[in-house]
């Protein structure tokens, strides 16, 4: 293989798992954009949606019934964060109290999880193709699992965006985000659309699970928090709150940490990854598009 | 038993050392397996009391905090094992990597709050476990560090003697013991009380004269030395370490135990790491849930138990020391405010102003808030800012402390330039202010508010804080006293031991204000302190202004309320629309069209 | 139309009202006049829902709905035009319009959701013009006219306006009122709160002066009249009388 292919190769796998990143920091927009909170169990979201289908899998159903069961299971999970860890806990002048919450949350589904189906490395079937199967595109082979990744992530974004700027739903969340007691004189039910959000959110993360685990090959309890953080990387890289950020954050990632992995080393992949989030939150922790917020005295 | 008396019990030097000593026999009562886990106690004790520091303290969240444990317990144990080091240098070397370790990560982490602290640190706790993996020629990588000398292998020597599990105990209880009460006269300190000021908010720190900065960088050096020193014994009980045992778990079950303990206080965080450190091994049933038990508490206790074991049983840490029983011989009686008398290198310049703003400038996002203003406070005297919303008061206000940059102008005092220069520099310079709604420490006692007041006027060093150094003492004694003072000009002194955040929002203002008095203004802005007062609470806040100028200490006063203002002032400036339209007497702004148009929409008998 | 009695609001410790009773006639506009802090737009959050009050009853049309969620009392026709200028600036005019509407009216309204914006850039053609701009960058006047047009797009019968003329150009003071004179012939019952008193007495039929909390005087456009000429308004705002 050519430099050149192996140097486009790495690319094209970072942006496939760099949508998937982009994914997750899309699930941590909508509710910030609501709530100011972020979902620090959103990582164990992650696994335990891919650990459900699989096991819904194994246990004989199809696919077509697997994963909407996955995802409604999913979507109740975000409801029930929302209701019992956020909301009671947003009175309080610090975030202290949510991120501990909704991390206990998520640690609780992680230890649940190893309860259930055990700490060890459980198989994930290829979706749709076959693992070997191959696309070839200029000469370079690409993976078409990964394609797929690739264009489902791209395509769930496209939907997302149109459903938050052409539907009067998406500008009742934008309204909620920019002026919660305003909107509520305008007779949105604040409340349930940030109640609303969180559901939204968990899809997101299910939908994320279900994407990445055939690219690992593999799922375990923890894998969910370190793609978490990834997706946080993604996030502060593109600037929170922002779907631009998102989007271009997380395919930036995905590509750096697999130049570094095929270049360098590939135990310095999520190192990296890492490393920027630290120098990012340090320098400018706005990020590449988001807003500087001014302070309030 | 009441609360006092409990207290006076846990106080005496006699309980102190009877529990010393009790502690002390462990190792010939308990077995082996019973003395390993009181070390294991000793060991989380220090974790807890670190992260108490950090976040309990001074409110910065850690969610990696494993991190730190790891570099000191691989230091400690290459150090031994490569080296041949004695524990002794072991353990000073880690705890000095490791405060620079802490201090380093102090800067990219002091940049960043809330949420964005959490996920940086929980990024640093990923990173030191990946280097801890990934490093395998001097970590051991995956498969870890062994042979490390350990008492329980009988391979630790100390000073050339063999050590076995009961020594090692003892070296731990000495460690932890010594750990605690350089901890506890550390937060009962002017530092520990500046680091729960840092916590409440950075901007009210700022606002007395502390640096949040250096508060931060204060805080994770301290706080990582304390878990590295955890780190290192727990590196010699075991013999072995591992990149395993450093995980996020581990990070989680320290916070678990802060946060369990409660946050804040000293007795908490040692309750928490006896209950994380006994129950789980005591009781099977627990051990193999344990993961899902530490998640739950971590969803629960926020919900139920918001400040932990210590606040259902009441335990409250003091933050001052109140060594009155000692100290015999009167004090000295100070005025709480050294008269600025004019004397007369002062007196020719007496026309000349303390406070000078030219041509002030602030644009927020394209909106000009003010437009070219142009102040002169002199000495003495009490200026009124009024005008009506939105006119650009507070802006003024949070220009000359600091608060915000100013677009172009010049604000100088005394001589100096102080424009954009940092809050808490302006304040130790001697301009204090108030703010619109009461910034105290909420869960801090009126009399621990008031000696925030004088934190800029405290002298005695870190070191002699956290030994005791008997001139510590005194200088506490001393505020004290001034703190006494206060109180009964402000008719504080029946709350002096409540939380600030229990008293009604009257009197939090007094205090803000007495605290603001504290600190020894060479200027007082306060800004709106009026808002939400009852007529006797005015009353008394008039007597506090009047007493300041009687001092002869100039203040900028904002309010509505212009009975009040008319009360005291000697001069307003009208502010309207960013735009000054009126300066000189309250008689002559009641006549001025301007003033009149600004408030009423017209003219008057125009 | 509204009848308020003994109402007393607390934020944590602060009074923001001390027992206020007020009667609102329909049909008319009624002034609430008073300088900054004293408790005007508490009040009119208290009617509209935003703050629920400690003590004290709020009647609308004979019941009582102090206690009401803010969407409740949004359907039965009260609307709230909020202090500073409130809008959803991040999105364009139209779906603010949009937003002012969808929310608050019934499924057969609906039908017709796009009639009624355009009856919107009919009357007011420089909204229209601006209406795929984003909110936040039209003028003061052009969003205040926009707050108050989405204001009326729930068809209210009571609606609230607090301080709608603050640091409006005169000339859009007077397009506004003239909106609202407007409205009254309508039928629309208007509670107008204001710190400019003269500007109140332009539209106003009826006035409440409110001082810290308290109301300390009242009457039609006579007496608010002479009230100004007398110094007592001076001293609402400037505290003691004597000039």
């Amino acid at each position: 293989m050519s430099s050149l292919e192996f140097a486009l190769e790495l690319i094209f796998t970072g942006l496939c798992v760099g949508a998937v990143y982009s994914l997750i920091a899309h699930g941590f927009n909508i509710t910030f954009w609501t709530t100011k909170v972020v979902n620090f169990g959103h990582g164990p979201f992650i696994m335990f949606c891919s650990m459900l289908v699989l096991s819904f899998l194994l246990n004989g159903l199809p696919w077509i019934v697997s994963i909407p069961l996955g995802f409604f299971i999913i979507i109740l999970l975000g409801f029930i964060l929302e209701r019992f860890s956020i909301r009671p806990l947003l009175k309080y002048p610090t975030s202290m109290g949510w991120i501990v919450s909704t991390l206990g949350v998520g640690l609780f589904l992680q230890a649940l999880a190893s309860k259930i189906w055990g700490a060890q490395a459980l198989a994930f079937p290829p979706f749709i193709f076959k693992a070997t199967d191959y696309v070839s595109i200029f000469g370079i082979q690409l993976s078409a699992q990964y394609l797929l990744v690739l264009v489902m992530a791209l395509v769930i974004m496209l939907i997302m965006e149109v459903i938050i700027n052409k539907t009067i739903w998406g500008k009742a969340m934008k309204a909620v985000a920019h002026d919660p007691n305003f909107a509520r004189v305008m007779g949105i039910k604040s409340k349930m659309v940030m109640t609303l959000s969180f559901m939204i959110s968990a899809l997101l993360a299910g939908v994320a699970g279900i994407l990445i685990a055939p690219i690992y090959g593999t799922i375990t309890p923890e894998f969910g928090m370190n793609i978490m953080v990834l997706g946080f990387v993604a996030s502060v890289l593109g600037g929170i709150g922002s779907s631009k950020g998102a989007l271009f954050g997380g395919l930036m990632l995905g590509v750096i940490e697999k130049l570094v992995g095929g270049y360098i080393s590939t135990s310095a992949e999520h190192g990296v990854a890492f490393l920027i989030l630290i120098i990012i939150l340090a320098l400018k922790p706005d990020g590449i598009f988001g807003v500087k917020v001014v302070q309030k005295v | 038993m009441t609360k006092s008396t409990f207290h006076k019990i846990t106080d005496s030097h006699f309980t102190k050392l009877v529990l010393f000593l009790l502690f002390a026999f462990i190792p010939f009562v308990f077995a082996v397996n019973d003395v390993q886990l009181f070390i294991f106690w000793g060991i989380n004790i220090l974790l807890a009391q670190s992260i108490n520091l950090l976040s309990g303290f001074a409110g910065q969240i850690s969610l990696g905090h494993a991190a730190f444990y790891a570099i000191g317990a691989y230091t400690s144990g290459i150090l031994m094992t490569n080296f041949g080091l004695s524990l002794v240098v072991t353990i000073l070397v880690t705890a000095l990597v490791n405060g620079l370790v802490g201090y380093l990560l102090s800067f990219p982490a002091g940049r960043v709050k809330e949420f964005y602290l959490a996920m940086m640190t929980l990024g640093f706790g990923f990173i030191i476990q990946e280097v801890a993996k990934e490093w395998s020629s001097v970590t051991g990588g995956v498969m870890g560090l062994s042979g490390i000398p350990s008492p329980q292998l009988g391979t630790f020597t100390f000073l050339g003697i063999p050590m076995g599990l009961a020594y090692y105990y003892w070296v731990v209880l000495i460690i932890v013991v010594f750990f605690l009460w350089m901890f506890k006269n550390f937060v009962q300190s002017y530092f520990g009380r500046s680091f729960l000021a840092v916590h409440r908010s950075e901007l009210s720190a700022a606002s007395i004269g502390i640096s949040p900065q250096y508060v931060k960088q204060l805080a994770y050096t301290v706080s990582a030395l304390m878990a590295g020193v955890a780190g290192a014994l727990y590196a010699h009980l075991m013999g072995y370490i591992g990149s395993n045992s450093f995980g996020m778990m581990q990070s989680i079950e320290i916070l678990v135990m802060g946060i369990l303990g409660g946050f804040g206080t000293i007795i908490g965080p040692i309750l928490g790491a006896g209950f994380l450190t006994f129950i789980p091994n005591k009781l099977q049933f627990i051990q193999e849930y344990q993961l899902m038990i530490y998640a739950f508490l971590l969803v629960v206790s926020f919900l139920i138990i918001p400040q932990g074991f210590a606040g259902v049983l009441n335990l409250r840490t003091s933050l001052y020391k109140n060594l009155k029983h000692k100290e015999k011989s009167p004090l000295p009686v100070h005025n709480v405010l050294a008269k600025r008398e004019i004397i007369d290198s002062e007196a020719n310049r007496s026309n000349q102003p303390i406070l000078t703003t030219t041509n002030v400038i602030k644009d927020f996002s394209g909106l000009r808030a003010l437009n070219g203003i142009s102040i002169k406070l002199y000495r003495g005297e009490i200026l009124g800012l009024i005008g009506p919303n939105g006119s650009g008061k507070s802006t003024l206000v949070n220009l000359i402390s600091g608060i915000y940059p100013i677009t172009s102008g010049k604000i100088s005092f005394e001589d100096h330039d102080i424009t954009n220069k940092q809050s808490h520099y302006i304040a130790n310079r001697g301009i204090i202010r108030t703010f619109q709604d009461p910034h105290n420490v909420a869960n801090m006692t009126v009399r621990e508010n008031l000696l925030l007041g004088n934190h800029r006027l405290y002298q005695s060093g870190i070191l002699s804080c956290t030994i005791n150094f008997k001139r510590s003492l005194v200088e506490e004694q001393e505020m004290l006293v001034k703190v006494e003072q206060i109180m009964d000009l402000s008719e504080l002194a029946h709350y002096a031991d409540d939380q600030v955040g229990n008293l009604p929002y009257g009197i939090q203002r007094i205090v803000e204000v007495a605290r603001a008095i504290l600190a020894e203004p060479k200027i007082l802005l306060l800004d709106e302190p009026a808002a939400g007062l009852s007529e006797t609470e005015l009353k008394l806040l008039i007597q506090l202004i009047r007493y300041v100028k009687s001092r002869g200490i100039p203040i900028v006063l904002i309010d509505h309320h212009m009975e009040f203002v008319a009360s005291l002032v000697d001069r307003v400036f009208v502010l309207d629309s960013g735009e000054e339209i009126y300066s000189g007497d309250m008689k002559g702004m009641k006549q001025n069209k301007q003033v009149i148009e600004a408030y009423l929409g017209v003219a008057k008998h125009a | 139309m509204l009848k308020i009695n003994g109402l007393h609001v607390n934020y944590g410790p602060i009074n923001a009202l001390k027992g206020i009773s007020i009667d609102i006639a329909e049909g008319k506009i009624t002034a609430i006049i008073g300088a900054n802090g004293s408790g005007k737009s508490t009040m009119l959050s208290a009617i509209s829902g935003l703050i629920i009050p400690d003590q004290g009853e709020i009647y609308y049309k004979d019941t009582p709905i102090q206690t009401k969620p803010v969407e409740e009392r949004v359907k039965r026709g009260i609307a709230h035009v909020m202090e500073g200028r409130r809008l959803f600036k991040d999105q364009s005019v139209h779906d603010n319009l949009l937003l002012g509407f969808y929310f608050r009216n019934s499924k057969e309204n609906k039908k017709n959701m796009l009639k009624q914006i355009t009856e919107v850039y009919e009357r007011f053609p420089i909204l229209g013009q601006k209406k795929h701009q984003l909110a936040g960058t039209l003028s003061g006047g052009q969003q205040q006219l926009l707050i108050i047009s989405m204001a009326i797009l729930s068809k209210p019968r009571l609606l609230l306006l607090d301080e709608p003329s603050l640091g409006l150009a005169p000339i859009v003071v007077d397009q506004v009122y003239q909106y609202l004179d407007e409205l009254k012939a309508m039928g629309v019952t208007i509670i107008v709160s204001e710190q400019m008193a003269a500007l109140a007495m332009r539209i106003a039929d009826f006035g409440y002066v409110l001082e810290r909390g308290k109301i300390v005087g009242k009457g039609d456009v006579q007496y608010l009249k002479s009230m100004m000429d007398s110094d007592e308004m001076s001293a609402v705002y400037f505290g003691e009388a004597k000039v």
